[in-house]
């Protein structure tokens, strides 16, 4: 089945609101910090698989709910760590979510999530 | 008789702690495998993006794991369970890529699948000792892939591809000098590491027919997508480097 073109599932809800939730702690939002976010939203300890959650992101980017950029080398010299790729959320991301507020139907919002 | 009583504590948590790292290591020298694997031939600015993400990803999950204090198992299985609940997006999200990228993919990535393609027919078809020169071309052209592929984004560390192309060549040259009945299926072998055309010699026919029939498979999917998908691709091409 394809699926509507602009319909946010609820699983890039999901990661939109982890985004969301990491920028408002002023946390950076990378790939684990996103899938330990999502794990940490959902009542059950449901495990995102690795190529799920960045064929997701990747879809999210190319739709412009999302934005990312690699972080700066001097960030990861200190411990040899490999560079992370950033996701910001970007304001069709922030619309995206607030329709899929307003629209239940449309997508599946987590609890706890409250739009202004 | 002398007893042997049981290991010091010290000693068994060193074993714990040792075992605890290669589960780990195994778990995403095999999760990264896959990402090589799979990514193959997906276009070279898309194909680095998801192997140096999945690099710096299971990095910063081990970091993870060891903050926690549940390093080890544990964490290995969590690595294994993400991999394999991710892998058909994986291969879907790798075969859309590749039908869409159309002009955005690099000609090596192009070139790749008719050199695969090349390789492992000519494995299955020239046999005798004659093609010694022919397997020692290929060993020479295949390991200067070697370099590139390895070094790009492997478990293996930066700099270990200079070494294994050199360990290679040097062992290759010995063993045509030396035994050269050897040297047709070990050239074919280290020839093919830059691929995966090694099978193609050792494995059997239906194997490595069956490689055959993928890779030209691909190459002429990769074909009809660049001859099909020129514009839109363009279009979305720069979507994404924009």
């Amino acid at each position: 089945m394809r699926r509507k073109p602009g319909v946010l599932l609820p699983r890039e809800l999901s990661i939109l609101l982890a985004v969301v939730q990491l920028q408002d702690r002023g946390q950076p939002a990378y790939g684990l910090a996103i899938a330990r976010e999502m794990e940490k939203g959902s009542e059950a300890e449901n495990l995102t698989g690795y190529g799920t959650l960045y064929k997701a992101l990747n879809r999210m980017e190319l739709a412009g709910w999302l934005t990312s950029s690699w972080e700066t080398a001097d960030e990861t010299l200190e411990n040899g760590r490999p560079r992370r790729r950033l996701y910001e959320i970007t304001g069709l991301g922030e619309q995206a979510i607030l329709a899929a507020h307003r629209d239940p139907g449309m997508a599946v919002l987590q609890p706890g999530y409250a739009t202004s | 008789m002398i007893e042997r009583g049981p290991p010091e504590p010290e000693t068994r948590s060193r074993v714990r702690d040792t075992m605890a790292v290669w589960l780990v290591s195994a778990a995403a020298t095999v999760t990264l495998s896959w990402t090589w694997i799979h990514t193959c031939l997906v276009p070279s600015d898309k194909r680095n993006r998801r192997r140096q993400e999945m690099r710096s990803h299971l990095w910063d999950q081990r970091q993870d794991a060891v903050t926690r204090g549940s390093f080890g198992l544990t964490t290995a299985a969590g690595i294994l369970a993400r991999l394999a609940l991710g892998m058909p997006a994986d291969v879907s999200w790798s075969l859309s890529t590749v039908w869409e990228a159309g002009p955005s993919l690099t000609p090596d990535s192009h070139a790749g699948s008719w050199w695969l393609v090349v390789k492992s027919t000519a494995a299955r078809v020239l046999r005798g000792p004659d093609s010694t020169v022919f397997w020692s071309t290929l060993l020479l052209l295949g390991t200067s892939r070697l370099r590139s592929n390895l070094a790009e984004a492997t478990p293996f560390p930066s700099g270990a591809a200079d070494l294994i192309r050199l360990a290679l060549l040097t062992l290759t040259i010995l063993v045509i000098a030396s035994r050269p009945s050897l040297a047709r299926p070990l050239v074919t072998f280290t020839a093919g590491l830059v691929s995966y055309a090694p099978l193609s010699g050792w494995l059997p026919s239906p194997f490595s027919w069956g490689l055959v029939l993928i890779c030209a498979l691909s190459g002429l999917f990769q074909l009809v997508s660049l001859l099909t998908h020129s514009d839109e691709a363009d279009h979305e091409g720069q979507a994404i480097r924009s």
